[in-house]
């Protein structure tokens, strides 16, 4: 199958990648080492500026895949090594059994009588999901898998599944594949909280991260939308604490690029479901670059939000409330805050983990190669919109080695 | 306002090279359990130091309530390293307070090497040639070979030097400390914020007594973190000074109150045990401090200036052992120790003003400043 | 189309239903012997479809949501209609008589849009693959380059002389591969070389576009050389025009023409190109500088956003200081703005002892004893500084070349006409003659399209994407803008988006070639048809069309360009005439399907509430999605309502709505995407013209003595799907409140 272009990973990046491609004329396979397309997105309840829902460009983007005879893609799937020279790469891909065939109509009869709860990675642990289960109501394919870290395979589910679409047995495959360029999109993950010790998460259950929030605010998350504090109370006064592992060398020495936007938008869904709550962000730079000046404008005429520019360095509990600490320094005052809630701002750190044959930088992002193209923040880090440039001209480049 | 790049420069050859480094995110004015409410340090002394803003900075009793635990460089996310950077600015502060100052500048630098130990050896060469001592024979008895009157003279003289230069520097840095105004402010939890109330401002002298007791009892250094043993390291140095003090005081009373002829006591009495219990924690607390810069990154590099201060201490408690071991074994070898044990004495009292032992001195009236201003670590 | 099949899946719980009855409308009413198969997305179901596919045209499928299955149920060459079995019905309403009255009429539908689909042909037109770059510097130049290199021919048009743009006129750059520590020498030179050295590269410097007029795929271009005409043809075009300076005249704040020693950013780069960096006024060497950020930047004043770029740039341009005088340098930032790995440029070159930054505002710039003093607010240093500088570099913005230009028609509205709600800062314009003043201004592109000579643009001037997910979409279909003229950005910046602008531009040649349109419903070939014979020439179509894709002849006749079209249907739903039809979306199919309902006889009785009949049009991208998942957390909604999928409420037609009226139906809800500044329509204006249709809809209703609540426009996002049903209920209850459509049974 040469000539084909492969691209690693399934979010907004590597669909947009594929899917140009595709568009474009060519044959593109996608490797997603989740059960689901859609990524780290797919997760969040809101894009900043627009405070529009994900899902509703990821339902344009399936419905393209849909249309696009010329993509096909594998989702459990993982790269597990690449060889060969730019226009003649040979990848190995692991798919990892699923356990539930393309019978599924996604009825939902086996989930009902699935015995095992598990904690829900898609929801941060902050809910559960049943052993057999749908990541998530929007989930491309919309189909039904088994979580082999928790199924005892009781095989419940396989009499209540009435077309005969679960199978036990499946067994992890490995396909190699020969193709002439690879999108690298494998995109990031939040960086690890418990490593900022400072800043009590871990430590108070009401220290959440930036993901976490978005969860909460999602209809499809753990409260149903509602945010609260893990005690289920609601929100009077809440804290955003940028650069929580971001700009720091101790942790992630580089800019996450969309943090201040994220907690800007973070600060808009609190204001909607608690009108007069008091919401503090603490920052060292506001970075809303370009038009998204905009809407940092739009946030800072809120009265109800205060920017406060010093980074939170100590976040401790007193009397059952949050304090969090910093020096504002434009008056050179340390500043206390007691907060129902501290919304950590973590960065983001790629996911990519190491696989012969793509290599990485001091940073853990992808290095360009002649036939590996990194795209989104495979690449470095950057919000939705340049992923999605950055992905559609990851297209270009694999196609000009495809085409030869 | 005037920048100052040779400052930056200086200040950065003192060991503060990472002070440019700083972006000014303050998770070290928070991080620092010493740092005040009001205008916090170090994150303001960092900007200062980055803008060479010396007169600003030699206005600053802030950077004497630093103990350099570095749990400010441990938290800070540039590896600007604060606690290096507020030391090297302490001692561009003795520099620019001690008198004369042609010899601050020369004795702070490590070319100045030559000249710190030329002082007492040329000062000791030409005592050797006018007195032209000679080595005694039989048992080790020191004040046969050097009298201990001379000893003391020599001591006053030097001490007394030692204090006027350092009175100096601390009348020039007392003045300049109180030179800005500040008030006494208190700060209440009050709903969600902080409530900032005005107090009357303590007496010079209970706050001047509260800072030795503080110094005493290291009260403001046992709230340090991150490097713990640099408060225990720094006890011990600081109370095997104390203790050796007391035994030279016991020392002098033997000889002139008590008409004892020779200082060659034995091991049982209580002066020679206060005297080696001084020595032994001397030794044992700059030793560790030693080995821990060797052993711990997060204590940073180590300067000229800390180093010349340290390993003096360090080898005046070597030669002191070195007599004493040498005296019981009965070499004479003791009498080259006592030569070099006194040249080593001569440096750390004369240069006192002029080295990190003037922290002594700053430290304790910014001590007093900061009860009188109530520049107390909030809590 | 004749022959349709129908098939009826009777798994996941539709066999609640009673089928038989089902299969008794598809033949009684029909005549179709419907299948029926309790798995049909299986492989024995699909073989059962398969196994007639040769007798059929169109394939009706009763099972579940067209959203899922979509390549199971995908027949070549065969038109396929889903009934909403599923989640339509079943899983989102109480199995009662109720919902099996929906499946019929969801089967009746299905069936009727079937029967009066046409097989669509695409228009197929001999194209050129060639691809036009706007504009010679760094985006341009990457942009011909990159097109190139796929193996396509690119013609590259720069109005200056030489090739390079404004990088050529740089001193240095900031370094656009990582590590991004490092000033680079400029990287333009070797572009261009590389320009010039490619054969599949046609370069015209001093040249300005006179016309470009056709469509994607047939762009005729006539270019102005020095004075002579050059004619080509393209498919695609890349606008990459670049930005030019803010007008630092404006900035008398900053001091800027008072004092002869304050200049812009531009004007460093120019100095620093001379090798020295010098105080205008005397020539004295510059020892110090003070770097002034966000200089009429971020200020409602001036340009109210963030240029993106300018914190990297006087941080390189402190570093030049530093180098070329061994001075001072002062940067005085509002935010420093260095996101993602330019973090590490901004800590290399802090590490500068000569470099001084603080945030500040500027309070004022004066000149004290023949030097100039900035005045500093709000700075790090715990105090208001004054600092004394040589010379005061403005960090001036980006500004879109597009800024200023007369692009579109409906940015430059009169006073009659009604801006629509997204766009920005209309310009309100006089007379015709108003608009040939403008045109003078300047041009880029001068497309000889029926709605200006330019791309739209979004805000501030930049013809940038709404689409967080679509950085690309644009509404002149083949064109595609990229670099500091869609949005401000930096050297590294606008390499990258040179390579994604490029790949729409040769996906758009591709894709016309075929006679495809592009997203979001990639792939469709099918495209309006015009019955100009019945025209009036009122000229809505052509106004409204999002994507400029008719122009006109003289007297107002459409002219389609069926390459530009994108298929959202608006203007079939704008033609009072109903003279717009698709193949497999048109008029008659669509009234036929409203009139497929079966409304129930008029009962005036107390209590009849369940002869009422509503219809709801869903957009297909969000509400229809909205309504699938409100099924799927099993929220349930009245089943009087019949929710028929429309490409774009755009593309709802008022005669639906008085076919649907006339024929009795109680109430009509039009449920579409979010309109305004920050619309998630996705076919820019769709839901905000049905919006205003509805609204003369509405004054219709009056005149006819029916309630104008009757019908309704509802905004929704994907993720209402909790608040969907809710809102459909309310419609129900309140029309149900106002009582039955008098209408019913004429």
């Amino acid at each position: 199958m040469a000539g084909e272009i492969l691209v690693i990973g399934g979010g907004i990046a590597g669909l947009t990648a594929a899917i140009e491609a595709a568009e474009t004329g060519y044959d593109v396979i996608l490797v997603e080492k989740n059960p689901y397309l859609g990524g780290r997105v797919s997760q969040l309840n809101k894009y900043f500026p627009k405070l529009c829902p994900p899902f509703c460009g990821l339902e344009i983007l399936f419905k393209r895949m849909k249309s696009t005879p010329k993509l096909k893609y594998f989702t459990n799937a993982e790269v597990l090594e690449v060889t060969g020279e730019e226009g003649n790469l040979r990848v190995k891909v692991k798919i990892k059994p699923r356990y539930v065939n393309e019978n599924c109509t996604a009825c939902g009869a086996c989930k009902e009588v699935c015995p095992v709860e598990a904690p829900d990675d898609f929801n941060f642990g902050l809910k559960t999901k049943k052993a057999i289960d749908i990541p998530s109501i929007m989930a491309m394919p919309f189909q039904y898998y088994i979580d082999d870290r928790y199924c005892d395979k009781c095989g419940e589910c396989v009499s209540a599944c009435k077309y005969n679409a679960i199978d036990l047995n499946e067994e992890e495959k490995i396909i190699d594949l020969n193709v002439a360029s690879i999108v690298v999109a494998t995109g990031w993950k939040p960086y690890d909280a418990t490593k900022l010790d400072n800043l009590g998460y871990g430590k108070f259950k009401n220290v959440i991260t930036n993901m976490e929030m978005e969860r909460l605010a999602s209809l499809n998350g753990p409260t149903g939308g509602t945010i609260q504090t893990m005690d289920g109370k609601p929100i009077e006064t809440i804290a955003f604490v940028q650069c929580a592992g971001s700009r720091d060398e101790n942790h992630l020495p580089y800019c996450s690029a969309i943090c201040c936007l994220a907690s800007m938008k973070q600060a808009t869904y609190v204001r909607e479901q608690y009108p007069d709550a008091k919401i503090y962000i603490f920052y060292i730079d506001i970075r809303a670059f370009g038009r998204y000046e905009d809407f940092f404008a739009k946030v800072k005429a809120d009265e109800n939000i205060e920017f406060i520019k010093g980074k939170v360095a100590k976040v401790e509990e007193v009397d059952g409330k949050l304090v969090v600490t910093a020096e504002d320094t434009l008056t050179g005052v340390k500043n206390k805050r007691e907060v129902d809630m501290v919304v950590l701002a973590t960065g983001m750190q790629p996911a990519i983990e190491p696989i012969p044959g793509i290599e990485l930088d001091e940073y853990g992002f992808v290095k360009p190669k002649p036939g590996i193209i990194p795209a989104g923040v495979a690449a470095m880090p950057m919000e939705v919109a340049s992923a999605n440039e950055s992905a559609t001209g990851a297209a270009l480049k694999a196609i000009q080695v495809a085409r030869r | 306002m005037e920048v100052d790049t040779q400052f930056v420069k200086d200040v950065m050859g003192f060991g503060g090279k990472t002070l440019k480094k700083c972006y000014q995110c303050a998770t070290c004015s928070v991080i620092c359990p010493q740092s005040p409410e009001e205008n916090p340090f170090p994150r303001k002394e960092m900007i200062w130091a980055q803008w060479g803003l010396k007169d600003k900075l030699l206005k600053d009793g802030d950077i004497w309530l630093c103990h350099q635990c570095n749990d400010c460089s441990e938290y800070c996310p540039r590896g600007a390293k604060p606690g290096e950077v507020l030391s090297a600015l302490r001692a561009k502060v003795i520099q620019e307070y001690a008198f004369p100052s042609f010899l601050a500048k020369i004795l702070l630098k490590p070319a100045g090497i030559l000249v710190y130990f030329a002082i007492p050896i040329i000062l000791t060469l030409a005592y050797l040639a006018v007195f032209n001592p000679e080595i005694p024979s039989g048992e080790i008895v020191i004040g046969n070979f050097i009298p201990h009157l001379h000893i003391e003279l020599v001591g006053f003289l030097v001490g007394g030097w030692a204090l006027l230069v350092a009175a100096i520097g601390a009348f020039r840095f007392w003045t300049a400390i109180n030179s800005e105004v500040s008030k006494v402010y208190e700060y209440k939890l009050e709903e969600n914020a902080e409530v900032k109330v005005t107090k009357a401002s303590p007496r010079f002298i209970e706050c001047l007594f509260w800072s030795i007791i503080d110094v005493l009892k290291h009260s403001r250094f046992a709230e340090c973190g991150t490097s713990k043993y640099r408060f225990f390291a720094h006890f011990m140095i600081f109370w095997g000074f104390i203790v050796l003090g007391v035994a030279t005081f016991g020392d002098i009373v033997y000889l002139y109150g008590l008409g004892v002829e020779e200082l060659a006591l034995p091991i049982t009495d209580p002066v020679k045990i206060l005297g080696n219990l001084g020595a032994a924690l001397l030794l044992v607390g700059s030793g560790w401090a030693i080995v821990a810069r060797f052993s711990d990154e997060r204590i940073g590099y180590g300067t000229y200036f800390d180093w010349i201060f340290l390993s003096t201490i360090f080898a005046i408690g070597i030669t002191g052992v070195a007599i004493e071991a040498l005296r019981y074994v009965g070499s004479i070898a003791a009498y080259y120790a006592y030569l070099i044990h006194l040249i080593l004495i001569f440096t750390l009292i004369a240069y006192a003003p002029y080295s990190k032992f003037a922290h002594l001195v700053y430290r304790t009236l910014a001590y007093t400043w900061a009860k009188s201003t109530g520049r107390e670590p909030s809590k | 189309m004749e022959k349709v099949g129908v098939y009826i899946c009777s798994g996941c719980d539709i066999d609640k239903l009673d089928i038989d009855k089902l299969k008794n409308v598809a033949k009684e009413e029909f005549g179709i012997e419907a299948k029926v198969h309790p798995h049909l997305c299986s492989k024995e179901g699909v073989e059962l479809i398969n196994n007639d596919l040769s007798e059929l045209d169109a394939v009706v499928i009763a099972a579940c949501s067209p959203r899922v299955k979509t390549a199971v149920f995908t027949f070549d060459g065969k038109y396929v209609e889903r009934a909403n079995l599923r989640e339509g019905v079943v899983w989102s309403h109480d199995i009662d008589v109720h919902a099996q009255e929906l499946a019929e009429d969801y089967l009746r539908i299905a069936i009727t849009k079937a029967q009066k689909a046409e097989k669509p042909e695409p228009h197929l037109e001999e194209v050129s693959k060639d691809i036009l770059v706007v504009g010679g510097g760094v985006t341009g130049l990457t942009a011909a380059l990159e097109i190139a290199k796929a193996g396509y021919k690119a013609y590259l048009v720069e109005k200056e002389p030489e090739l390079g743009g404004w990088a050529a006129k740089f001193y240095k750059t900031l370094p656009i591969t990582p590590p991004y520590t490092q000033i680079e020498e400029p990287v333009v030179s070797k572009l261009i070389e590389e320009v010039k050295n490619n054969e599949n590269i046609e370069v015209y410097t001093s040249a300005t576009i006179d016309a470009i007029s056709g469509q994607p795929g047939m762009f005729d271009v006539t270019i102005n050389q020095n004075g002579n005409a050059v004619n080509f043809r393209v498919g695609g075009i890349v606008v990459a025009t670049g930005w030019k300076p803010y007008d630092a005249s404006k900035l008398e704040e900053f001091g800027y023409g008072k004092f002869a020693d304050v200049i812009t950013n531009v004007e460093l780069e120019e100095m620093a190109r001379e090798g020295k960096i010098v105080r205008k006024s005397d020539g004295g060497e510059a020892k110090n500088v003070v770097f002034i950020q966000c200089a009429g930047q971020r200020d409602e004043n001036h340009l109210p956003y963030c240029s993106s770029v300018c914190c990297l740039v006087s941080l390189k341009q402190a570093k030049y200081v530093r180098e070329l005088t061994g001075g001072n340098a002062f940067v005085i930032y509002k935010d420093m703005r260095t996101p993602g790995l330019w973090e590490d440029f901004y800590k290399e070159m802090q590490q500068d002892e000569g470099i001084f930054l603080t945030k500040g505002e500027i309070k004022d710039i004066k000149e004290e004893n023949g030097r100039l003093v900035v005045e500093v607010t709000d700075t790090l240093l715990g105090e208001d500084v004054e600092i004394k500088a040589d010379l005061i570099v403005l960090a001036t913005g980006m500004v879109s070349t597009l800024k200023g230009l007369y692009t579109v028609k409906e940015e430059f509205p009169d006073e009659k006409t009604v801006p629509y709600k997204h766009i920005y800062e209309p310009r309100l314009i006089k007379s015709d003659e108003d608009v040939e003043v403008l045109k003078q201004a300047g041009h880029i592109l001068n497309l000889q399209y029926r709605q200006g000579p330019e791309l739209p643009t979004l805000k501030y001037g930049f013809p940038d994407s709404n689409y967080i997910c679509f950085p690309y979409e644009s509404r002149r279909l083949g064109i595609y803008a990229a670099g500091a003229v869609r949005a401000p950005m930096g050297i590294a910046s606008c390499i990258e988006d040179a390579k994604g602008a490029a790949l729409k531009a040769i996906q758009a040649v591709e894709l016309v070639a075929e006679g495809k349109t592009t997203f979001p419903r990639t792939g469709d070939i099918d495209f309006p048809n015009f019955f100009l014979q019945r025209c009036t020439q009122c000229k809505r179509c052509t106004e409204e069309c999002p994507f400029g894709a008719l122009d006109e002849d003289e007297k107002g006749t459409p002219m389609p360009n069926p390459l530009r079209c994108r298929r959202c249907g608006i203007c079939f739903g704008a033609c009072p005439e109903r003279i717009v039809s698709f193949k497999t979306y048109s008029i008659d199919q669509m009234a036929s399907a409203v009139k497929s309902i079966y409304v129930p006889d008029p009962n005036w009785e107390e209590g009849a509430e369940d002869k009422f009949r509503f219809i709801v049009f869903a957009c297909e991208n969000d509400a229809l999605p909205a309504l699938d998942m409100a099924a799927l957390n099993g929220i349930k909604y009245s089943p009087l309502v019949r929710v028929i999928p429309v490409r774009c409420l755009g593309s709802v037609n008022t005669v639906f709505i008085a076919d649907a009226l006339s024929k009795g139906i109680d109430g009509i809800l039009l449920i579409g995407c979010k309109f305004g500044e920050d619309y998630q329509c996705h076919f820019i204006r769709g839901s905000e013209l049905a919006n205003r249709r509805m609204e003369n809809v509405a004054e219709t209703l009056e005149r006819l003595m029916l309630e104008p609540e009757r019908v309704q426009v509802i905004e929704v996002s994907i993720t209402d799907w909790d608040k969907i049903p809710e809102i459909i209920d309310k419609f129900v209850n309140q029309i149900i409140e106002i009582g039955a459509n008098p209408y019913k049974g004429f």
